[in-house]
């Protein structure tokens, strides 16, 4: 099932990867890119895309610090997410690397920093919050209209940042982080209506959630934050611990297409080095292995789709835009907020990327894969 | 494992996994230098006696005057026993400010800091629980041992103010039985933030906990800190936050868009009129932290970034001295709110410059990824 709706919208399908991005077709034909925000030697927000020798291919500045890409499925444009509170996304043509729109976020209404395409590249959704009323939304953004936005959708939940699509581009999954204050106490009375967080699956079809998945009551003070699809249409999850630091808790999960939820198993050491906190995550190019980066740790940890196993882990300083190297399954692309951007499979740092970006950018939070348009 | 540590077993930890080896990464930075973590060492023990240790000491002593002043106040209730207790209870407010960004170790046990401090409320928690409670027309639901099982919101400060501060806070030195019953409740409070202010006192100066000792031995057999680095991370990650809550949590969403959408009632304990004061007492911590030690490593290792920690420190605490006070009517004046924007932006460079500056210079992994979350 190559259907993963975030690796079609990007027109991977895993049989001509190889051909078109193999070593020889590398040189001549059209290249990767990896499209992410950063902050520049001077301090100022940008929002960039390199290519794999660390060359800049798409480049402009942006008001405050970026956060989430999407990219379209006709791959000739893509849309730049403000960080949280968000007050801008800005569209950008892939061939020009110029600005040629930006989503009209109404007043009231602040984008939490993700958004995704629909698979036939009608709709953008992306995370908000209306912060008078206190509640998580899904902003939909007709993308022929110019990003016009035609409707919002309740996220089930306060805080919602990640949104992917799920395999067949029927329904949307949210991470509701959940927790916009601090939590209750656990040994005193809980307020479950307090910590909410959660995944919902929304049809994109009516808007409704259609399914929605919560921890147990005992980890409440576990907050998701952001998802990657596995081919096997998996949504995996990264989470963030706002409990106390020496608590080991597990930090990520596995919802099955089944609808049973599975929590990863780290090895100890590991788990204490992420420090209860993850800020991104993204599956490899077959959607078999996924990565995860905790910058507090300075860590990236692997594991594998199929049975929830731990693959290995991976150092660099303030770690955490993350994405697949497509032609190389397993292989990721991972950049630090010191700077540094490194080749990697779960088990061996492969190489560092070359030159001025790459050891001067400060990166931050998200990265994406941007494969040049047909 | 210590008696107090609670650890969440859920997940099934496994101890390692011998098909994974732990390989350190040929670009991971090299171990610092005997005389590094010895100068890291000697800075880590300065910070935690000259900066921690009497913070929480004036933290433990001011609960106790409050409970004083709140016991007195329920028993013989008059105008100078009621000022009397809003001086103490502004005395607690600052003491527990200036410890606001120590939010680990003792202040995390127990949820100490929730429980002392619950804020920002935005879904009104704190009047929700503490309106259900009175409802209840016992005194005995404010006693001390009742209380703590009850909601965090009700615990702290924010509970504390509604009361003392709050719509029905003209009435309370009267003879009637509501009168009496949010004396009985002030009295609990105040009894409960005194436990929480002695309890993380004497979690740092012995015990079981033994909190300094804990950060100044670390070292292998250490099961929170094994190395020098570690603690100076914990460090850094409180100084950090100082600039943090004033560059964002405490002001942003106040400040709102422009002056007609200020949001006054978003800013920390308004009904008191204590946010400007807080601010500052943040804004001193930080500056307290910096030069009890921090300051000479810098200085050391990097002249120039020492000089301009010390001059955005400077110029930031400035900015907030010369805000006029109240602070809730500046966020609305056109002509007095820039100098608000000015500090929120001044406290957000300052954070900048350590997380992409100082942090490498320490030696530590901790860039803007870790410290600003996502």
């Amino acid at each position: 099932m190559v259907a993963v709706t975030r690796r079609r919208g990007l027109g991977l399908l895993a049989g001509s990867v190889g051909a078109l991005f193999g070593r020889r077709a590398r040189a001549a034909g059209p290249r990767a890119l990896w499209f992410g925000t950063r902050l520049d030697a001077a301090g100022n927000a940008r929002a960039t895309a390199f290519d794999d020798q660390g060359r800049i291919v798409v480049d402009f500045a942006l008001p405050a610090r970026g956060h989430g890409v999407s990219i379209a499925p006709d791959r000739r444009h893509a849309v730049v997410l403000g960080r949280r509170p968000g007050l801008f996304a800005f569209v950008v043509d892939m061939a020009t690397g110029e600005i040629t729109d930006r989503l009209s976020v109404p007043e009231g209404r602040h984008l939490c920093g993700h958004g995704i395409h629909t698979p036939d590249g009608k709709l953008f959704l992306a995370t908000e919050t209306d912060w008078e009323g206190e509640r998580g939304l899904l902003g939909v953004y007709d993308v022929a209209s110019g990003y016009r936005r035609v409707a919002e959708w309740e996220s089930g939940g306060l805080d919602p940042h990640d949104v992917r699509m799920l395999p067949g581009g029927r329904f949307a999954v949210v991470a509701n982080g959940g927790i916009l204050t601090h939590p209750d106490a656990p040994g005193a009375k809980l307020n479950l209506d307090e910590m909410d967080s959660s995944l919902a699956v929304i049809d994109v079809g009516t808007g409704s959630i259609a399914r929605q998945h919560r921890l147990a009551p005992e980890l409440f003070q576990l907050s998701i934050r952001h998802l990657a699809i596995g081919a096997d249409g998996s949504a995996a999850f990264a989470m963030q611990y706002e409990g106390p630091a020496h608590d080991a808790v597990p930090l990520a999960g596995i919802l099955r297409p089944d609808g049973t939820a599975q929590l990863l198993d780290f090895p100890r050491e590991t788990l204490r080095d992420l420090r209860q906190y993850f800020g991104s995550m993204a599956s490899d190019e077959n959607g078999e292995i996924f990565g995860m980066t905790s910058p507090r740790g300075g860590r990236a940890v692997f594991f594998r789709y199929a049975d929830g196993a731990f693959v290995g882990e991976r150092s660099l300083s303030d770690v955490c835009p993350i994405a697949a190297d497509p032609g190389h399954p397993g292989r990721f692309y991972m950049a630090g907020g010191h700077g540094g951007i490194a080749v990697v499979r779960p088990t061996e740092t492969i190489r560092s990327l070359p030159g001025e970006l790459a050891q001067d950018a400060l990166w931050d939070n998200h990265m994406i894969v941007a494969l040049p348009a047909a | 494992m210590r008696e107090w540590l609670k650890v969440l077993t859920l997940a099934g930890l496994v101890a390692g996994s011998p098909m994974v080896a732990r390989a350190e990464d040929e670009d991971e930075a090299p171990a610092l230098s005997e005389e590094a973590v010895a100068a890291l060492t000697v800075m880590n023990n300065a910070i935690v006696d000259r900066h921690v240790m009497p913070r929480f000491a004036r933290l433990a002593e001011a609960g106790t005057l409050l409970h004083g002043a709140a016991v007195r106040f329920r028993d013989a209730p008059d105008a100078a026993g009621r000022e009397a207790l809003l001086a103490a209870y502004a005395a607690a407010s600052d003491a527990w400010q200036g410890v606001q960004h120590l939010r680990f170790g003792p202040s995390e046990l127990f949820m100490r800091s929730s429980r002392l401090m619950f804020w920002p409320d935005p879904r009104n928690n704190v009047g929700r629980q503490l309106d259900a409670l009175l409802a209840k027309k016992d005194p005995a639901t404010f006693d001390p041992e009742a209380l703590q099982k009850q909601s965090v919101a009700v615990q702290g400060l924010p509970a504390l103010e509604r009361l003392l501060y709050g719509d029905d806070a003209a009435d309370l030195a009267g003879d009637g039985d509501d009168a009496r019953l949010r004396r009985a409740a002030i009295a609990g409070i105040a009894a409960v933030i005194e436990i929480q202010a002695r309890g993380a006192d004497d979690d740092w100066r012995g015990g079981d906990v033994a909190y300094a000792k804990l950060m100044k031995t670390a070292g292998p057999k250490n099961e929170f800190y094994r190395t020098a680095s570690e603690v100076t991370v914990e460090l850094f990650k409180a100084f950090h936050l100082a600039l943090e809550v004033v560059a964002d949590r405490k002001l942003t969403k106040a400040l709102g868009e422009s002056a007609d959408k200020a949001r006054p009632r978003l800013l920390e304990q308004w009904r008191s009129g204590r946010a400007l004061d807080n601010i500052r007492i943040d804004l001193h911590a930080a500056a307290d932290l910096w030069h009890a030690g921090m300051s000479d490593v810098v200085r050391d290792r990097d002249p120039a970034l020492a000089k301009e920690v010390e001059d955005a420190l400077a110029a930031t605490i400035a900015t907030a001295a010369a805000i006029a006070p109240p602070l809730d009517e500046a966020l609305a004046d056109p002509a007095r709110r820039p100098a608000v924007e000015h500090l929120a932006a001044q406290a957000e460079a300052a954070k900048t410059l350590l997380a992409n500056r100082v942090a490498p210079v320490l030696g530590i992994p901790l860039g803007f990824n870790a410290l600003d979350g996502d």
